[in-house]
């Protein structure tokens, strides 16, 4: 089989090994389980920094092509169906995150409680990315807190709900992939490169596409899911939900919905720039009033997340380039935030910053720990999210028009939004007064706690630091998707 | 402004006589190492910073950040800076009633700037009456009544709906058989209205 | 025409005559073994249909016209049938440990003979190209069901069941045959082909009218809203065997049979009548049977409107009349047998021992049958379309087929078709729920299920794993389907 010759058939086959791995294990056996976990996670981001290396090599060797690593075997012949492989510089750099989220996350369920080999496999099983929602609804169900079923039964219909939209548009698109008498193709490449689908076609397909990716990355006003979701869920799943597979929504959007279909993108754009102007804006003021940790942080990520989606939206590389910065940097650091609350959470047993405060003599590490994740996520320089906003915000004020404009100038209130609601947390939780006098009595992060965190920490410095780094893998994908834009424009 | 009060500060410390010290552990005494090094590290950076070419690093998509030095508002700010540094000598340099009575004589403006311009009781009320109370309870509000509660009314709505037509199914043959039969006859009726006409 | 039957004809029905041969052979050991061998019956008849069956997969396929082209063999028709056979051997596979039960033990040869029997009836209405044929083989498909409902004489609910289905029975086939008559007066023939060049440019009410009886009729068997009101009485008074029969195997045949009818007999001049027709009955039939899906409590009962809704996306594959929306919908049927076949096998194997079929009582199965609880997951999942299992591919599939035929109105039904599956979901899931995340005092013991219990289940759950996944399958139908593509070229 020459597919296995493709190092990116591992990511979806390491898990799944993992995954029979602990099936072996007995119920019991904790250790056991532990080890196969973590094994199976070091692996994964062995592959992930190997991955890394080797685009980078291709592009230094000169390979300018779309996708690398790309094979294709046919699957569904009678449809043109294809089992395609393929990264660009985006899905690289997503790769290498869902990596280091697993990593962390698995360090971060240490002590999960009960029925901790189910739980595992679950969670590899989410991993996978392939069959992202039942192993959510279980993840929160069984294992998450609070209103769990309700959660669980919400988050679950709603992102159906978007792939109800997703798999109409998808099906749209197929049966215009190609010009008449031509085979049709499900292949992204193909379809760009055929570029044959209908005007009128793009105006009702586009927003379709959109709004069932823009679902997945909690895209205003179709976030409820988020909020409630995260809140429930288990430390690791948020982690990874809201760490890697939002971010798929943004990387659908862009690699599916504007790039096929440029002209209605150029068209619609303005609905959904101000849907999602209004989201960074929304999600930021909403943060600002609410008790609980989780809910804080979800709403955070609504504000985020309408970021990436307002930045992908600008059309230009800049913002572009911004927007998938702002993914990494997002990803990391609501993962690093979803880690320390449910450490937090994991001593208190609250999560209502009312009830808490003065945590940082209670448990320096930690304290420390927020503090940083609060610094990257307000955007402080030197951390990922400085990077990340001040890219995105240059590149939107390329724009010349009012519009553009004055949308930008009202996300960048954002960030003093930001600042507000994070620096509330902060003096609140870490040095106000310590509410209840039992949580003296508590201790600080244990080791495999401050692994889990210090890799995120690590990371979220790394970005903020060389951000050229990665600006270098991904800057090569943004060209084909900006000049299809750009194509597209003389015939408005 | 900073020229003046910087050296403000430092002529109060450095040169002022010691009011009175309430604690022998907090008599100011040398720092140790630790906090010296960095301090003296940062002084030597605070010196050449003006010197490093910014414009050089920061930069987002390859183009550098241009930055040029204007002679004119570099003048300027330096002779200005001068000036407060001057006044701050005379005003300060030795213990002197000078403050006091620009104080007594500007009681206002010393007053609001003593209070910070009320920056601080501003700030709180901005942000906890007005943007916390006027704006993210309402939203917050709004997203969890309005926005949820738009989705949340879906759900009871197919639940209520199916509750509300729950009678169709009644259970007896003589209404199923009519059902049908009505079902039957109102297909045929419709397609032929929408066909011949 | 030539009256002197040529009796080589006959060969031409090779599967007839084979289930014919393991009908006979059953019924002989059972009527003539010794008492002492007849507790065999059931096992002898699993193992002759599976020997049949495979038998059928591997001789060459027969095409041909019989008995001046009432009877037609072709390749379609033969895939069709062998589907069939499968989802009756993991019936009777599932029904083995039921029919050796205290009081089923008596007649259980009866179950069995009848059963054949009916797939023989659904055989002709599969081949029948002509009216009176078709009527013959829907008799004998409808008439011993109501023998095999009422088979649990102890229970009042198996009989309310069994009078339920003969009276609503016989009034579709009244009305039915009324349609045919209306249509033999108008055309002067039962041959579909005859039918078809006769009523070209004839638009009269009369016509109309036959075809909406003939709708009916069909629509009864498929139990299509609002010709649907019988099913939810009769799956849930059933024996679960014979429920589960019902639902999969008389679908399938109704809906293949269905389409050749619509299509050979009314598709050159009446395609856009009926197509109407038919969209209206799938609205209503995939949304009402979802809404009453919601509150049901009785699983078996739940399956029903299920069932009914399931219905509705098989007639998408109708509606497209194309190729690959026949192709989808025979593989739809052969991924419901699978899935449906799981639901049902599990909550044989629990009926059996403890006699409890409402959700309440799954509530916390996890605990004590982790097995049976993860089987019934992946049909829940299955059914609701989840990704990756076969009832993913299977939706899709259907949805793409009916979107090939390319208007706007069919882009529409596919919209309501996906958002229905959101309500779907929701259903499917509340079982998921009660038996993961519910706890219980009185949770339903730890069960041993019988091995060909077991070996039913293990075959479902293969079939609902793998069937989406290994595109050969998909493949194999749509050649079949495609010989017989011609069929499709006279409609605009």
């Amino acid at each position: 089989m020459e597919i296995f010759n493709n190092i990116l058939i591992y990511f979806v086959i390491v898990p799944l090994l993992t995954l029979g791995g602990l099936a072996l294990c007995h119920n019991r056996g904790i250790k056991a389980i532990r080890t196969v976990a973590v094994v199976g996670a070091s692996v994964l981001m062995v592959l992930a920094v190997w991955l890394v290396s080797i685009f980078l090599q291709a592009r230094g060797a000169g390979d300018t092509s779309e996708m690398i690593l790309r094979s294709d075997v046919l699957w569904y012949a009678p449809l043109n169906i294809h089992l395609a492989l393929g990264v660009d510089g985006i899905s690289v750099v997503m790769i290498l995150l869902s990596a280091f989220i697993v990593f962390a996350g698995v360090f971060a369920s240490w002590k999960m409680n009960p029925l901790p080999k189910q739980f595992f496999m679950w969670f590899f099983l989410l991993s996978t990315g392939v069959v992202a929602l039942i192993p959510m609804y279980l993840l929160i169900g069984v294992w998450g807190s609070g209103n769990k079923n309700y959660s669980a039964m919400k988050l679950t219909l709603m992102l159906m709900g978007g792939s109800a939209f997703l798999m109409l548009g998808l099906i749209g698109i197929y049966f215009h992939s190609a010009p008449e008498g031509q085979p049709l193709t499900m292949n992204i490449l193909d379809i760009a490169h055929n570029d044959a689908i209908p005007h009128g076609w793009q105006n009702v397909l586009f927003p379709l596409t959109f709004v069932g990716f823009g679902v997945l990355g909690a895209m205003f006003p179709f976030h409820t899911w988020s909020p409630d979701g995260h809140a429930s869920a288990p430390t690791a799943v948020s982690m990874l939900h809201a760490g890697v597979l939002m971010k798929l929504g943004g990387y659908g959007c862009f690699r599916i919905a504007i790039y096929l279909m440029p002209y209605a993108a150029n068209e619609l754009a303005w609905i959904f720039l101000l849907l999602t102007g209004f989201s960074i804006v929304y999600g930021a003021l909403s943060a600002c009033v609410q008790t609980d940790l989780k809910y804080i942080n979800a709403y955070s990520s609504v504000s985020h997340c309408g970021m990436v989606l307002f930045a992908i939206l600008m059309f230009n590389t800049t913002a572009m380039t911004g927007a998938v910065l702002q993914m990494l940097s997002h990803g990391l650091m609501t993962a690093l935030f979803f880690a320390l609350i449910g450490m937090i959470y994991g001593r208190t047993h609250t999560r209502d910053i009312r009830d808490m405060g003065g945590m940082m003599h209670i448990m320096p590490y930690l304290g420390v720990g927020y503090v940083i994740a609060g610094l990257a996520s307000l955007g402080l320089p030197g951390l990922s999210g400085f990077a990340a906003e001040m890219t995105i915000f240059f590149g939107s004020f390329q724009h010349t028009d009012m519009f553009h404009r004055v949308l930008t100038i009202m996300a960048t209130t954002s960030i003093v939004v930001t600042a507000v609601y994070i620096l509330r947390v902060v003096a609140k939780l870490l040095f106000g007064e310590v509410q209840d006098e039992h949580h003296r009595t508590l201790t600080d992060a244990s080791w495999e706690e401050r692994l889990s965190t210090a890799t995120l920490i690590l990371a979220v410095a790394a970005i903020g630091c060389f951000p050229n780094f990665f600006i270098n893998i991904i800057s090569s994908s943004f060209e084909p998707v900006v000049k299809a834009l750009q194509a597209a424009l003389p015939m408005l | 402004m900073t020229a003046f009060y910087m050296f403000r500060i430092y002529y109060l410390i450095f040169f002022w006589k010691k009011h009175e010290v309430h604690d022998p552990h907090h008599a100011p005494k040398d720092q140790p190492w630790t906090m010296t090094v960095p301090l003296i590290i940062l002084a030597v950076i605070s010196i050449f910073a003006g010197g490093v070419p910014f414009h050089d690093l920061v930069t987002w998509d390859g183009h550098h950040l241009h930055t040029a030095l204007d002679m004119k508002v570099a003048c300027t700010s330096v002779v200005i800076a001068l000036v407060g540094i001057g006044l701050a000598t005379v005003m300060y340099r030795k213990e002197n009633p000078l403050p006091d009575r620009l104080a007594n004589s500007m009681r206002g403006l010393w007053t609001a700037s003593y209070k910070r311009f009320y920056m601080d009781e501003l700030y709180q009320f901005i942000t906890h009456k007005i943007i916390f109370q006027g704006i993210c309870v309402p939203i917050a509000w709004f997203d969890r009544h309005i926005i949820d509660g738009f989705m949340n009314w879906m759900a009871e709505a197919t639940n209520s709906l199916s509750f509300g037509i729950r009678r169709l199914q009644s259970g007896s043959i003589q209404a199923y058989v009519y059902v049908y039969l009505i079902g039957a006859l109102l297909l045929g009726v419709v397609t032929m209205l929408c066909v011949l006409l | 025409m030539n009256f002197n039957l040529d009796y080589s004809q006959i060969l031409l029905m090779p599967q007839e005559i084979g289930l014919l041969v393991v009908f006979v052979l059953v019924f002989l050991y059972d009527t003539f073994m010794p008492e002492r061998s007849k507790r065999y019956t059931a096992l002898f008849s699993v193992i002759m249909m599976a020997l049949y069956t495979i038998y059928c997969f591997c001789m060459p396929i027969v095409t041909g016209e019989a008995f001046g082209g009432m009877f037609e063999s072709n390749t379609a028709t033969w895939v069709t049938k062998n589907i069939l056979n499968v989802g009756v051997v993991l019936v009777l596979l599932q029904a083995v440990k039921w029919t050796d039960s205290d009081f089923v033990s008596v007649r259980r040869g009866e179950f069995y003979e009848l059963t054949l029997l009916t797939l023989f009836g659904m055989f002709l209405m599969v081949s029948a190209r002509h009216f009176l044929l078709f009527v013959i083989g829907l008799e004998t498909a409808s008439l011993p069901i109501a023998a095999l409902a009422a088979f649990e004489k102890r229970h009042y609910e198996s009989h309310e069941a069994a009078a339920k289905y003969i009276f609503t029975a016989i009034f579709s086939s009244a009305i039915f045959l009324l349609g045919i008559s209306f249509v033999y007066g108008l055309s002067g023939s039962l041959y579909f082909k005859d039918i078809a060049t006769a009523i070209i440019g004839n638009h009269s009410a009369l016509l109309i009218a036959a075809l909406a009886f003939v709708i009916a009729g069909v629509g009864f068997k498929l139990s299509l809203v609002p010709f649907h009101l019988w099913t939810a009485d009769v799956y849930q008074g059933s024996p679960t065997a014979v429920t589960s029969y019902l639902s999969v195997i008389s679908k399938g045949a109704a809906a293949f049979s269905f389409l050749v009818i619509l299509v050979q007999a009314f598709g050159a001049a009446y395609s856009q009548v009926w197509e109407w027709m038919l969209y209206a009955l799938i609205v209503l039939t995939i949304t009402l049977g979802n809404l009453f899906a919601i509150r049901q409590r009785n699983l078996k009962r739940f399956l029903a409107f299920s069932s009914i809704s399931q219905a509705g996306y098989i007639m998408l594959g109708v509606i497209a009349v194309n190729v690959m929306g026949m192709t989808s919908m025979i593989y739809y049927v052969l991924v419901y047998i699978f899935s449906n076949l799981a639901a049902f096998g599990v909550i044989a194997a629990i009926e059996r021992q403890t006699g409890r079929v409402t959700m309440d009582d799954y509530n916390g199965l996890f605990k004590t049958n982790p097995w049976l609880a993860f089987t019934m997951m992946l049909a829940m999942f299955s059914l609701g379309g989840i990704p990756p299992f076969a009832g993913f591919f299977s939706k899709f599939f259907i949805f793409v087929g009916a979107c090939h035929q390319g208007s706007i109105a069919i882009y529409v039904l596919v919209l309501i078709a996906l958002v229905n599956t959101i309500i779907s979901l929701y259903y499917y899931l509340l079982v998921v729920k009660a038996m993961f995340l519910r706890q219980d005092d009185c949770v339903i013991p730890t069960i041993k299920s019988h091995w060909t219990e077991r070996l039913g289940l293990i075959l479902c759950v293969l079939g609902v794993i793998f069937i989406g996944l290994i595109s050969c399958i998909y493949a194999y139908i749509n050649g079949s389907v495609d010989a017989i593509g011609a069929m499709f070229s006279a409609i605009q």
